[in-house]
């Protein structure tokens, strides 16, 4: 494809729109001499075309959600997405304690600290059979959620606080079954975990904190999800296990 | 927040071009997961040389590329191909437009970005030389050379009515 006149960078610009005009015309002149090179371009301008249709559905296609929401999450670094957890917490520890309206109309965050509550004190408190799938069969209790609820539910881990996972039960949410998950520490103080995935997108985002003699407990929403913690802990201990769960699920 | 202003509009573009790149969308998705990302901690780093939406592109590009050298190519039989192809009108457009998607896989990775880079994505020889780190010559080249072979597998691989029809 060589020649004296036209190289083969100047054939590549004028397929591609590069070229200054005054030379184009030199480019076309040659081609007319030259059935290589005119192969050459043709072939490349059909591919040029085919590739963009090849391609056009996918510039269609809706971006999936969370495509950038869940890179910005991830943006931040560990402690200061802790911090912003953590302020998120405090101020419902504060709104907590000097509300008088901590009973809400169905299906709203605080109604899962009732709902974890009973939990806790049913199940969690037992010690002869307060799960139905035991810590060493944590994958199949993680399939079996994520069958039973329609989603993947991953078992956060509270190690940090010092607390070990014990197993989980299904529990009833309202349009959907819901987890529970019982945590042990070395001292035998037991948390709750409540997850459900029915909450309607109306309910207040908020987090709600109520104590009940030794029994702490803390709820809110993300999304359609709504998680509830109970157990004997500090309100320190507390604020790390929902940041841990928060960061767990993002 | 003015990342995400500035990366919404662009994200239709990165999908199509990491398309090109991996053997299926969902791994095109994962690559503008990781560039995303890693945007966002480079957010400060862009210093407003060149366009906000080439300095995407050279993340994306050397994205791939890390993970290239990190994980092995998966296998060319499991390439999926673009689906909805449904513009063309004819059997035979639809039949071509899908093995060009499964052509371009064939080509090597710098070829393959190269062309969808230029061909596809508009961007310059320039702007494409700075986004790989390499000489404008050296993009012409690939450019030359990609071009080359894709029409020469396109020869080979002349429809066949069999292929066509099924």
């Amino acid at each position: 494809m060589s020649h004296k006149d036209v190289s083969n960078d100047e054939i590549l610009a004028y397929i591609d729109g590069a070229l200054p005009a005054d030379r184009c015309h030199v480019v076309e002149v040659y081609l007319t001499k030259n059935p290589d090179a005119r192969d050459f371009v043709a072939a490349a301008e059909r591919q040029n075309k085919m590739l963009r249709t090849a391609l056009l559905p996918i510039m269609d296609a809706p971006v999936p959600a969370g495509l950038p929401d869940a890179a910005m999450i991830q943006r931040l670094p560990r402690w200061v997405e802790l911090m912003k957890i953590a302020a998120v917490l405090l101020a419902g520890f504060v709104a907590g304690f000097y509300s008088d309206t901590l009973v809400q109309p169905k299906d709203r965050p605080s109604d899962l600290i009732a709902k974890v509550e009973l939990a806790h004190q049913i199940y969690a408190q037992d010690n002869a059979y307060p799960v139905e799938y035991w810590a060493d069969n944590q994958t199949v209790l993680q399939a079996w959620f994520s069958a039973r609820m329609d989603a993947e539910i991953k078992v956060p881990s509270f190690a940090e606080i010092g607390f070990d996972l014990v197993g989980g039960r299904l529990m009833m949410g309202t349009k959907k079954p819901a987890a529970l998950l019982v945590f042990e520490a070395d001292d035998k103080r037991r948390i709750a975990l409540y997850i459900r995935l029915d909450m309607p997108l109306t309910a207040e985002q908020k987090v709600n904190t109520q104590v009940n003699g030794k029994l702490r407990m803390t709820a809110w929403q993300e999304q359609q999800n709504g998680y509830a913690i109970s157990g004997p802990l500090t309100a320190h201990e507390m604020l790390k296990a929902a940041a841990l769960v928060k960061v767990h699920n993002s | 927040m003015k990342f995400v202003a500035n990366i919404i509009p662009q994200l239709p573009y990165l999908r199509r071009f990491a398309r090109s790149l991996t053997e299926n969308q969902a791994n095109a998705d994962d690559l503008v997961q990781c560039t995303a990302e890693k945007a966002l901690k480079m957010d400060k780093s862009f210093l407003g040389k060149g366009s906000y939406r080439a300095w995407l592109f050279t993340i994306l590009y050397r994205t791939f590329l890390d993970q290239q050298m990190r994980f092995q190519r998966l296998n060319e039989t499991s390439l999926e191909m673009v689906t909805d192809i449904s513009a063309p009108e004819t059997m035979v457009e639809r039949a071509e437009l899908r093995q060009v998607t499964i052509l371009l896989q064939k080509l090597p990775e710098e070829q393959r970005a190269t062309l969808t880079l230029v061909a596809v994505e508009g961007f310059s020889y320039e702007e494409v030389g700075k986004m790989m780190n390499v000489p404008i010559g050296t993009v012409m080249s690939r450019l030359y050379r990609a071009r080359l072979k894709l029409k020469n597998l396109m020869g080979e691989k002349k429809l066949t009515r069999l292929e066509i029809v099924t």
